[in-house]
Formats: C-alpha cells, structure tokens, sequence
C-alpha cells in the first residue's frame, strides 16, 4: 500500500517536467536586479551592476557562477570594461541618506573607477546627478551620460559646447579619473525616493531598474560610435513615448542625435548596433543611415511589428559574424521568446523558448559565440556558438495540400508525408497535435525523433460536404527542442468536376499579386517573410526571391514596367526591386511615414502612408495626420508630403489630411488616372494630365475588397462600380457572391472574384462593361483569399498588416490563363473557363507499344478520346492515379497513369485485372461511359520508335554492339545480341506492382519465355524481364543466328503464350 | 559466290604459270599513289544522288616477270582507302572504307627487256574485296537514297592500265603507271533503299609510282 502511494506521488511530481518544454539559455540569479552587465573576457568575468544591493556581482563566465562581488556606495546604474580590459567604471545613482530619514538626495550620483588588476577601487568621482550609463569607445574613453540638470533652450534636444558643470554627457579618461564635457543633452531618469519618511516614495517596489534608468548605450563593433537611447521630455513616468537618440563619434569627439515620439513607447530600453554603427537597433525599431542615395538622416529601415513599449523588458544583440539579430521584444500573448532576426528587415528566423524575459542590456563574447543578457533574475547566458548542436524541430513542408480530383477519383491522393527534422544536428523528440474536434484526419504517428516521416492520411467522407478548401492547423511540440516551430497547415480541397482550377501550393501569407506582362511573370507578396517571390507565368516555377521591408502590404510597377515599388507597414521604406536585374536598388525613403500602398501614374508615383505621428509644417497647415498621401520623388528616392492634393495651378481644395491608411490606389491601363480607395470609402481620382486629384467621393458606409480599373471610365471597388468621376454606377454586385476578392480587366471587359467564406468555392465572373451586369459565372475550386482569409492570429515579431482591400487576380498576357491568389497560394484557371467542357469519351483502348495490339494484363494501354483531362500532365514513379484531375479505372480498379492529355491518356493496366474490364475514365468534367475491353493475359507489342527516323516508326530494339536502335542505317548483324522492348508479356517472378518501377536486382523475369525469330531463323533467348526503372515495359534480350536471312526487311516475331507480333528489321552480313 | 570463285582460280592459273617465265628477268616492287572515283547516279523517284568512293591513298606490291622481250606479266595486291559518300543538293552522308583488289595483268612493253625505260600498257583481271569500316549511325543523311553499311563484299574486276618504267640500277627500277578498277557495284555495301536503284559499274581509278627489286 505505501509503495503504491509512493509512485502515486512521485508521478505526479514529475507530470509539471514532462510537459515542460526546453528552453535555450542558463540563467544564473542574482539576488537583486541587475541594471547593467559589462564583460571582461581576459579575465573570464563578467560584471553585473546589482541596483538593489549597491554591489557589482563578479560571475565567472566559465563555471557560470558568482565569485565576488564590489560593493559601492550608491545602487550602481552602469557598469563599462575599458578596451584594455584595465578598468572597470561604475556608474553610481543616487546617494542613499545614510540618516534616520533614508531615501536618496536627488542631485547625487557619480563614478566609481575599479582597477581590475587589484580589484580595488581606485577613485571615486562625485556627480550632481544620477549616472545613466557608461560606455567605451575604442579610445579608451567611457562616455558618461547622467540625468539632465541644466535648463536646455526650448525645443533643443542636445546643446553642445557646454561646460563641464552644465554637461551631462562627459567623456572619463578612467586612468587619470580627468572629465571632458561633451554636450549637454536631454537624458531622464526616475528619481528615487527623496523623503520616503514623508511618503514621498516615488518607486514601487515592483518597478525594475531598467523603468528607473530608462537610457541605454552601446558602442559599434569598430569602437567607433556610441549610440545612446533615452527618455527626452520631462517626462519620466513608465509610459514616456519622448525619447532622444544620440550619436557620438568616438575619433571626433562630437555628438548629434534628435528626439522623436513613439507609440507604443520606445521599450525594450536596450540598443545595439552593426560593426560600423550605419544601422541601429534601438527600442523596437531599426533604423540605419545607409538608406538614402546620399546619407543624411537615418530611416526607419523596420521595425517590430507588434511591440508592447514596455522599458524593462526584453533585449538586443547584434550579431556581426554571422550577420544576425538576437532580440527580445515582448509580443502580446507571447511569453520569453527571443527571436532570430535578418539584420535588413527584421525578419523573424527563428523564435527560441528562454527561460526568463530578458531586462536590459545583452553582449556578444568577441567571437560571437556567447550572448550575455540582463535578465529578470540575473544575468541569461546564451551559447549561440553552439545553437546548431541544440535540439531544434521542423518540418520540410509549411503546407500539406490535399487536393480532391472532383469526379470520384480514388482517394489515394489523400494520403502525403510529412517530413519532421531536425534544424541542427541535434535529434530532437516531438509531438504533434491537431486542434480539438478535427475529424477525418490521421496521423500515422503523433510523436517521434527527429528525423521522421509521418504519413498524414485524409478520410474524404469527412469533407465530402466542402466544396472548397478546408484548413487545418497542425501543431509541432517538443520537450527537447528549444525552438518554437511553426505549425503546418493541412489543406484539404473538395471540389465538383464543375469547378474551375488547379490549385497550386504556395505556402505562406501571400497579400498581393502582380502579373508582369513583358516578362511573363508573377509577382507574389509573402508577407510574413517580408519577400517579393518571383514565380514564371508559364512553367509557374519560382525565379527568385526579392527581399522587401517589414510587413510588405502591396506593390505597384513603374510605368516603364523597370522597377517594382513595395510598400511596407513596419517600414519607413519603399523597396525598390529592379525587375531585369532581379535585384534591390536603393528604396525610397518617407521620414516618419509608413507607405502601405503605392500608385503609379504617368506623371507621379504616390504613397498612401501611414503617419507615425510626424505634424506638418508651415506653410502647410500645421495637423498630424493619421494618414496622407505623399508624393514620391524618384530620382532621388524620397517621400514628400504635399500640403493640399492639389495640383500646382490650383487653390487648395483638397486637404491632404486622410481619414484611414487602410486604403490601396489603382491606375487605369495607360497610367493617366489612379485612383484611391479607403477602407471608410473615401475614394479619390488623381488625372496625370491635369496633375491633381480631380474627384473625390465617400458614398458608402464602408468600402474592401477588390479593387482595380477595367477601364478609364469604370472602377472596381469593392461590390460596386464606380463611373469616371467615381460616382456608383449600376447595382452593387449581389451579396450572395460574398465577399469581393479580386478584379482584373481580361478580355477587354473586367473579370472579377469573390467568395462566401474561405471553405467555399470561388466566384469567378465576367462583368458585363455596357449593362453592368455579370455573366459567365464560375466557381472556382477554391476560394481567394479575402482579408478575414488572411487575418489569423499573428505569431510574436512575424508581422501581419491586412488591408481590407485585396487584389487576387491576374491575367497572362495572352489572357490565355488566369491566376488567382486564394487559400492553398495560387488557383490557375483557363482562361476559357466560361466554355463548357464536355464529358470524357472513350474512342479507342490499345496497347501504347504499337497503338495496334489489345491490352493486357499488367500492359501500357493508350486510351484515345475527348475530354479525357483538362491539361496535360505527367507522372513519376510511382506512378500516380490522378493526373489533371483525371483518373482511369475498370472493375474498380484505378490505373497507375504515366501521361494525361485531353485526348490521351497513357496507363497501365493492374495485374490482377484479365478478361472483359469495361474502362471507364473520370476526367475534369465527369464521368465517360465504360469502353468495353478484353484484357489479354499475354499480347506481346513492339514498342515503335517515331523519333529516330522523321516521318518513320521502327521497332524499338537496339543492337548491344554499338546501343542503338536497330534501324536500315544500323542494320542487324548477323551474331549480334538484340534489345527488343516490348509491352504486355504478363506477370513476372518475382510478381511486379503496376505503376512501380521495377528494379534492377532482382530482375522481375517473364513467367511465360517468348521466343523470337528473324526471317523464320530461331535465336538464342537470353533474359526476358521488366525494364529497370520504368513500369509495364519489358526487355527480351536474343542473339541472332549466323544463318539469319539477309534483306533490307526481315520479319522478326515475337511469340509469347499463343501470340505473335511481327516487326521488320534489316539483317546484314 | 560462284562467279568470285571463277575469278580466284583465274589468278591461280595466272601464277601457275609464272614458274615458266623464271628463267627470265623478275621484278618485285610496291607502290603508293591516290586514287579517284568518278561516282554512279543512285535514283529515287525523280531525285538523285550520287554516291562515290572519295579520293583518298591508294598502295600496291607486285611481282612481275619478263615473258618474252616485249610481253610480260605481273601479280598484284592493290590497296585503297576512301570513305563511300553520298550526296544529294548539299546534302552528304560519308561512311568509312576500304577495298583491297588482287589481280593479274598482261602487259606490252614498247621497247624490248634490255631497255633503260620501257612504257608499257596492261591488262587483265581479278577480285576486288569491299569493306565498309564506318560507324554506324540510327539515322545516316540521305538514307532514302541508299545505305551506307558496315559489311564486306568480293566483286569481279577488270583491269587495264599503262605506265614506264626505269631501269636506275642493274637491280633497281622505278615506275610510275595509272590503273582503271572496273567492279559490278557493291550492293552490300552501299544498299540501295527500298525503290532506290543505282546504275552502272563501280569505277576506281588509281595513279601510282613505285619500286621494284631487278632479279
């Protein structure tokens, strides 16, 4: 009984660990907090300011523990190592009042330098004010930068020139303890309690030093720029969005910067920097001086796209050796996560579970190989040197697409593997996990060790009732693992024979879609990887990938079709692709403004931005903006922001002061008139001939959805048509459509999508330009995606910004196709889908090796007809039973497909199958009547050769001597070994699989030998067996006697059960 | 086969006979030289081609005797190497060969044996053996016309030449001579294709100077 008690206990005790998943990183505890860290790696220390306990704690980097401490008179604010690893400075705050009263006298703080030969301190510098930080730069020098006490001119941020008692940015010679003036600049902080006896506390308990300190320094990886982020107004609450950004460069010795506003507030309050100090990571934004042709101020390169502002928690670390950001920025919902992020756009790699948030500054060892970070309990140690070894799961495939045939074709498409591996060379356990209640879907395995195939299998009979796509998310977990992988999205597709499309997989979240007429291609916006994906229009083949700012919302193509304009919702950048080069040129800069979308007329280029909260200036009125419309200035690659959307030559009719962001622009064909639509339904039209916005409208509630021209007078928004001054025109297309996705003008008139819900089919119709009517309507396989289609719930820094209008069609410039941007990536459809498409019918069923003979059992037949696919297609091996919506079967029984066309299908026949076997072909369009066939068990077939002689079929047997076909100009010899390829010789031993390759060893040989004979001559049979290699295809290899008849056409027959085929072959001497 | 037979024994009789004549002055030498073909018209419905051997290295050895003081005779091996080509509106098809003839030849001296330099004519007959040495091919150019193959084949030849020849030393001469091969076309060799015909005789004419061992 105890025993049993006993495991009882114990098992409980371990289920909390056994659901516990890894985490990357050891944190070692401090008891206090720890405001700032400095790293002496001759030594192998590392030195943390604890703020609570007035001491700095010395860890030794290697054991990972604590082994001293340096006990200071004030909490320490800022710790610094000098380049030559001499000293250690000690930024101190305020003065503790050692009297019976406590708290802190306000106007105190200083410095305190440590010899860290002796470990002694060796001078002590008092301050009038608390110490903020303390960096070196690779001079030798520590900039100093404490609390502002002097009265700064109004609107200055930084004034230079100031004596060393109005200077709280100084620069510390820390041998001679000498102190130089910088600047005096706008740098606050939070005081602490002054008279607490009084209840003047002004600090909870619960407010980190990070909240206190509020400014974070750090030096570039050359030692030649510190950048300093602080809190800039009088404002020196938690929630300040005022913060200055300084720049000091360490040769010169000067300093620039300038304030700026943020919403949220600019948290985490840590920075870090490139080798050269040209791109910044401050708070939650990149910024970087390298994106103007000539560099004047730095622009807002990205930044993360949902931060929270909060100062004391998270981290930065710039990795400059493998060219890698480590970063803490809390998401909402999102726990300690630090993430893998490309140092151009922020792109999330990676996403790393820690162990705790991440409160302040972060280092990188000198070879990069180890990142320090304040944490909440301490100081977390990172390996990054050894991240590849570390357990890390994945999967090779982001979608899994299951897509029906729509005529009852058989289910064996509805089974694919998905690949578990591991991303390091760690093994590393996982599970998966489907979400509560999926029905109809199998795992051949939920949990496993990397690597690891697992079979997910779909039961049709549970979505027989969609008639579009179902998505399901599959979720990947791991206790060894220290990544958070992303889940993997099993799309199953059930359609009707009547539906349009063929849907090809792009994983991703795809927002935009641009067709290049004079290249052939499509452009497709993947926004969570912040990429433009080239894909060629024809082969649908992905070219390249062009990388773009963070969180890409839409694109637009210059009017000499050279260059391609990608706006961007977390950057204040417009990429700008060169589309012949396929390569970045330099972006287009907006100072302050998000460009979300772009548009193009023949005169200008157009921005509609998102404003960060930047006023206008005089002479323009002077307003801040959510959102205006900036003009682009090409040539030199910038953003302006014109007072009024009037033209020069007009009075200011037309604020440029608009009431949503949420809003695209499209040009008519010619580029003369682009027009605005936003989400409020404010659309604007802008006439390049006149140079200016020429009509503007909100005559609807709301307006999203598809957008576009379909011609100079007709618009497109939404479920409305709108005339050329914009005015709605015509009845708005029917909600029973559902929501309007896409609109193209195709055919001369306008061609539009729509859907009900996601796992709906797609509407795909005409709009009649004269009546305004639609017509030809089809439904697509699937639907397109819609912005509720695209607005699942994001995942940490991964951005989503979903405009409510989206553009989901595109046409080939022969318009000969259609493409459409729906819910498995791309749906391409013929751009005839309007012509009904008759039924599959048979017309004939013979042996593919001469087009003559009957089928067989275990033979290649060729099935002739109409309708037979909708494309044409091919298969490997094994060989498929669907191919374009096509399958072939007899008694119930599918054919393993090599080939599909409209009028052909070439297969093979099951080996089992014999005797009368009606064929019945189920094809794009329905269901053929079955074709009666005989099934021979044995109808030996030369395959004929069409190709080596023009005009000419010969049998297909190659001579061994030289391994060419046996033709008049490479006659037969007498003596030499023959080839003869032959179809329908039945089953072999060991028994061979339709539709499988058969192998080379163990040669899969005829169960009944043939014989062969050349002029009535007999010959040496050697082997008779299946190809290797290939399916249903045999090799009967003979040699000829030295008797055989000579002539220019000799019969050579091929005999097998009962049958003969007879080809001709020349024979020499 | 039987007419290739006929043909050997012929050159059999010719050098049986030979032992006769020993008492007389005997010659043997070789020579090198080129060789030409003049070509034959193959037909295909109205289009023609033509097919020939290329001019190309011809060789030869001989054994020769003084019958009488201005007849004489002489045994010999005859080699040539040229690839067969057919052609048609520039378009050509080559395919390697060679052919080897073995004959006997009559010939008339015009000056008696002592002379220094005796021109001479001959005359006789012999075999003349065909072989296509090529790489064959799937599909050779111009294969409507004819087929260029890899095969042998022994045809009867007539031949017929002239020369001089020089006495340099009491054991040394030098002779330079132009022969004309004359064989029924080699059919196996160059296999007219179904509805293709080719006419004539094929014709070989070599130009040689040589060497030749007084004894």
């Amino acid at each position: 009984m105890s025993v049993r008690f006993a495991k009882v206990i114990a098992a409980v005790a371990l289920l909390p660990w056994a659901a516990r998943a890894a985490t990357f990183g050891t944190v070692v505890q401090v008891h206090g907090a720890v405001s700032d860290i400095a790293l002496d790696e001759t030594r192998g220390h590392l030195y943390a300011a604890n703020f609570a306990a007035y001491r700095v704690e010395v860890m030794d980097t290697a054991s990972r523990t604590l082994i001293s401490s340096i006990p200071v008179s004030a909490p320490p604010s800022a710790v610094a190592v000098s380049p030559d690893g001499h000293y250690l400075v000690i930024g101190r705050y305020q003065t503790p009042n050692s009297t019976i009263l406590g708290g802190f006298f306000p106007n105190t703080g200083g410095l305190s330098i440590v010899d860290l030969n002796t470990g002694v301190i060796v001078r002590n510098i008092e301050l009038p004010s608390p110490v903020l930080s303390v960096t070196f730069g690779g001079d030798g020098k520590a900039l100093v930068i404490s609390r502002v006490f002097a009265t700064l001119p109004p609107n200055a941020e930084c004034v230079t020139g100031t004596p060393l008692s109005g200077s709280n940015i100084v620069l510390l010679d820390p041998a001679s303890g000498a102190l130089q003036p910088i600047a005096a600049c706008i740098a606050l902080s939070r005081l602490l309690p002054q008279n607490p006896s009084a209840g003047e506390a002004d600090v909870l308990l619960s407010v980190a030093p990070m909240e206190i300190i509020q400014t974070a320094a750090a030096v570039s990886g050359d030692g030649k720029t510190i950048i300093i982020l602080g809190a800039a107004v009088p404002d020196d609450s938690a929630s300040s969005k005022n913060s200055v950004f300084l720049q000091y460069d360490v040769p010169s010795q000067s300093i620039g910067g300038g304030a700026g506003t943020s919403a949220p507030a600019m948290g985490p309050r840590s920075i870090a920097s490139d080798m050269t100090g040209a791109n910044v990571l401050e708070g939650w934004g990149l910024d970087s001086s390298t994106c103007l042709q000539v560099p004047a101020n730095p622009c807002g390169l990205a930044q993360f796209p949902r931060p929270d502002g909060r100062f004391q928690i998270g981290s930065h670390a710039w990795d400059t050796t493998r060219n890698l950001i480590y970063s803490q920025v809390p998401a909402p919902g999102d726990g300690p996560v630090l993430h893998i992020l490309d140092t151009d756009n922020l792109t999330v790699r990676e996403r790393l579970q820690i162990q705790e948030n991440l409160a302040g500054k972060s280092l990188m060892s000198h070879d990069m190989n180890t990142m320090y970070s304040a944490s909440v309990s301490g100081v977390t140690i990172f390996p990054i040197g050894q991240l590849p070894q570390t357990p890390q799961v994945g999967t090779v495939q982001e979608d899994l697409l299951f897509a029906d045939t729509g005529n009852g074709c058989t289910a064996s498409l509805f089974a694919q593997t998905l690949n578990v591996i591991s991303l390091g060379t760690a093994a590393a356990d996982f599970t998966l996990a489907l979400p509560p209640g999926t029905a109809g879907v199998t795992l051949s395995r939920t949990t496993g060790t990397t690597p690891a195939q697992v079979l997910v299998t779909i039961d049709p009979a549970a979505f027989q009732n969609a008639k579009g796509t179902t998505a399901i998310t599959l979720t990947i977990t791991s206790t060894a693992a220290v990544n958070l992988p992303p889940t993997v999205r099993l799309l199953v597709n059930m359609h009707d024979s009547s539906q349009v499309g063929r849907i090809v997989n792009v994983p991703g979240k795809l927002v935009d879609m641009l067709a290049d007429p004079f290249r052939g291609r499509l452009y497709l916006l993947r926004q969570d990887k912040n990429l433009v994906q080239v894909y060629d229009m024809k082969t649908l083949t992905k070219l390249a990938d062009m990388r773009t700012g963070n969180t890409p919302t839409h694109m637009a193509m210059t009017l000499d079709a050279n260059f391609l304009i990608v706006g961007n919702d977390n950057s204040q950048i417009a990429n700008v692709l060169d589309l012949n080069k396929l390569a970045p040129t330099a972006p287009i800069v907006f100072f302050g403004h998000y460009p979300r979308a772009i548009g193009v007329s023949y005169s200008d280029i157009f921005a509609l931005v998102r404003n960060a909260g930047v006023p206008t200036s005089a002479p323009c009125k002077v307003e801040t903006p959510a959102a205006m419309l900036d003009r682009v200035d090409f040539t030199n690659r910038f953003g302006y922001t014109p007072c009024t959307l009037d033209g020069a030559p007009n009075a200011a009719i037309s604020s440029n002061n608009l009431p949503s962001f949420d809003g695209v622009m499209a040009a008519s064909a010619d580029g003369r008139f682009l027009t605005l639509a936003l989400a409020d339904s404010t659309v604007g039209e802008y006439d390049a001939a006149a140079n200016t916005w020429v009509a503007g409208r909100k005559d609807f509630a709301t307006l999203g959805g598809s957008y576009g021209a379909i011609n100079d007078n007709l618009w497109l928004a939404g479920p409305n048509l709108l005339d050329a001054a914009l005015v709605p025109v015509g009845t708005p297309f029917p909600a029973t459509d559902g929501t309007p996705s896409g609109v193209v003008a195709d055919l001369g008139i306008g061609l539009r999508t729509s859907a009900t819900a996601s796992n709906a089919p797609g509407v795909l119709q005409f709009i009649n330009t004269l009546d305004l009517s639609e017509f030809d309507s089809a439904l697509m396989v699937e639907a397109p995606v819609t912005h509720d289609s695209m607005a699942y719930p994001p995942v940490g820094q991964i951005g989503e910004s979903i405009l409510s209008f989206t553009r989901s069609l595109a046409v080939s410039p022969d318009q000969s196709t259609i493409f459409a941007l729906t819910v498995s990536g791309l749906t391409v459809i013929p751009g005839n889908f309007y012509v009904p498409v008759g039924k599959p019918s048979i017309a004939a069923v013979v042996s593919t090796a001469d087009n003559t003979s009957p089928a067989s059992s275990g033979g290649l037949v060729s099935i002739w007809g109409t309708n037979l696919s909708g494309t044409s297609q091919m298969s490997g091996f094994p060989l498929a039973t669907s191919l374009g919506n096509t399958c072939v079967t007899a008694n119930g029984e599918a054919f393993p497909l090599y080939f599909s066309s409209p009028s052909l299908i070439n297969a093979q026949i099951p080996y089992d199958i014999v005797g009368n076997a009606p064929i019945v072909v189920r094809g794009p369009a329905g269901v053929s009547a079955p074709f009666p066939v005989q099934v021979q068990p044995f109808s030996p077939a030369v395959f004929q050769n069409t190709q080596a002689i023009p005009g000419a079929s010969v049998p297909f047997i190659v001579r061994e001597a030289n391994g060419l076909l046996a033709t008049p100009s490479n006659p037969v010899h007498r003596g030499d070994t023959l080839k003869i390829y032959v179809a329908g010789m039945g089953q072999t031993t060991p028994p061979a699989t339709a539709g499988v390759a058969a192998p080379t060893t163990p040669p899969e040989e005829v169960l009944v030998p043939p014989t062969v004979t050349v002029g009535g001559d007999g010959t040496v049979l050697l082997d008779a067996s299946l190809t290797p290699g290939v399916a249903g295809v045999y090799q009967v290899r003979v040699t000829v006697s030295h008797s055989a008849p000579l002539g220019l056409s000799v019969p050579l027959t091929v005999t097998q059960g009962g049958v003969s085929q007879t080809s001709q072959v020349r024979v020499v001497q | 086969m039987d007419i290739k037979l006929t043909h050997v024994l012929v050159v059999a009789g010719a050098l049986a006979a030979a032992p006769a004549a020993l008492a007389q002055k005997w010659e043997f030498g070789g020579g090198a030289g080129r060789s030409f073909s003049p070509g034959n018209d193959v037909t295909n419905g109205g289009a023609t081609a033509t097919v020939k051997t290329q001019s190309n290295v011809a060789a030869g050895v001989w054994l020769a005797n003084n019958i009488g003081n201005h007849w004489g005779g002489e045994v010999r091996l005859d080699y040539s190497r040229g690839d067969l080509q057919l052609s048609s509106g520039g378009t050509q098809a080559a395919f390697n060969s060679e052919a080897y003839a073995m004959h006997y030849d009559f010939q008339w001296h015009f000056t008696p044996a002592s002379s220094k330099v005796r021109p001479f004519v001959a005359a006789g007959g012999g075999v003349k053996y065909y072989r296509g040495i090529g790489t064959e091919v799937e599909l050779q150019p111009l294969s409507q016309f004819a087929l260029l193959t890899k095969t042998t084949q022994l045809k009867p030849m007539a031949s017929g030449g002239a020369g001089v020849k020089f006495q340099i030393t009491p054991k040394f001469g030098f002779r330079v001579e132009v022969h004309d091969f004359v064989t029924p076309f080699p059919k196996d060799v160059v296999q007219p294709n179904t509805g293709s015909k080719i006419s004539g005789w094929m014709q070989d004419i070599v130009a040689m100077g040589g060497i030749s061992y007084l004894f």
